[in-house]
């Protein structure tokens, strides 16, 4: 399964895939269904913020809470996130995350977001990019937030 | 109730409405962000999930529906049963979240059954 390698990692209790309307594709760990609803709601969210403060496409999100620390990333129309223990250092899982969706664009991957719905409108050309700066961006910015903490 | 209601509605991408009804049709309680009156929507729903359960129990012997989702070009609806008699309706919007209808529709299920 493609989420294999990031439910192996140290600290992580939850991760998804999942698709705009919440469902998830693939999913581990107990909370791995409302991980799925509430990424695909954040992505919605955070797509708006973008749109609005013209920042051009998201490519990822990460937040902290008193428990928890979620990191994710967004590849075409799907997302693909893991919620980790807080104070976990988080870099091995979005090195996994860009990992796991740079190879969901290779054949064999998850179908192209018109194929799966047609209201994804105009998503296809976005997920290219989407995915290619996913996987490029990962392992400069972790490396970035290490030096911050 | 009807703060659960509201609740599912504020806390859904895309719910628009809420309603709890029986079986036979008739809603108990309401709640709709829009001036839409669900007393239809409640109608024919129970006519759907009433035909759904009668097949799967008697003809495919697959038990009772657990959920019930059903999208059209303009309207989508999650339906989730209530204990034998009532049923949880969210009405959505065509680019809802499904998963987050199926998640909390279920829990606010398993809260009402309580109360009713």
């Amino acid at each position: 399964m493609r989420l294999d390698t990031l439910r192996n990692l140290p600290g992580v209790r939850a991760c998804a895939l999942v698709s705009e309307d919440g469902l998830p594709l693939e999913m581990q760990g107990e909370l791995g269904d409302v991980l799925a609803a509430e990424l695909a709601s954040l992505r919605a969210s955070s797509e708006r913020v973008g749109r609005r403060l013209g920042a051009g496409q998201m490519t990822r999100l990460a937040f902290t809470s008193d428990l928890i620390e979620v990191v994710a990333v967004f590849t075409g129309s799907f997302t693909l996130g893991a919620a980790l223990l807080r104070g976990t250092d988080t870099r091995s899982a979005q090195q996994a995350l860009a990992r796991i969706a740079a190879g969901l664009g290779t054949p064999g991957g998850l179908p192209s977001p018109a194929a799966t719905d047609g209201a994804a409108q105009g998503s296809e050309v976005r997920g290219s990019e989407t995915r290619g700066s996913a996987a490029q961006d990962g392992p400069v910015q972790d490396s970035a937030a290490a030096e911050r903490r | 109730m009807l703060s659960t209601l509201k609740q599912l509605v504020s806390d859904i991408d895309g719910a628009w409405a809420a309603a709890i009804s029986g079986l036979d049709g008739l809603l108990v309680e309401s709640y709709s962000a829009t001036d839409i009156d669900l007393s239809l929507l409640a109608a024919e729903h129970a006519g759907m999930l009433r035909s759904a359960s009668q097949a799967y129990t008697q003809t495919l012997s697959g038990g009772q529906p657990r959920e019930l989702y059903v999208r059209a070009e303009r309207l989508s609806v999650y339906l989730h049963p209530i204990g034998q008699n009532f049923f949880l309706l969210l009405a959505l919007s065509g680019r809802s979240n499904l998963g987050q209808a199926r998640l909390y529709g279920r829990d606010a299920a398993q809260r009402l059954e309580t109360e009713l």
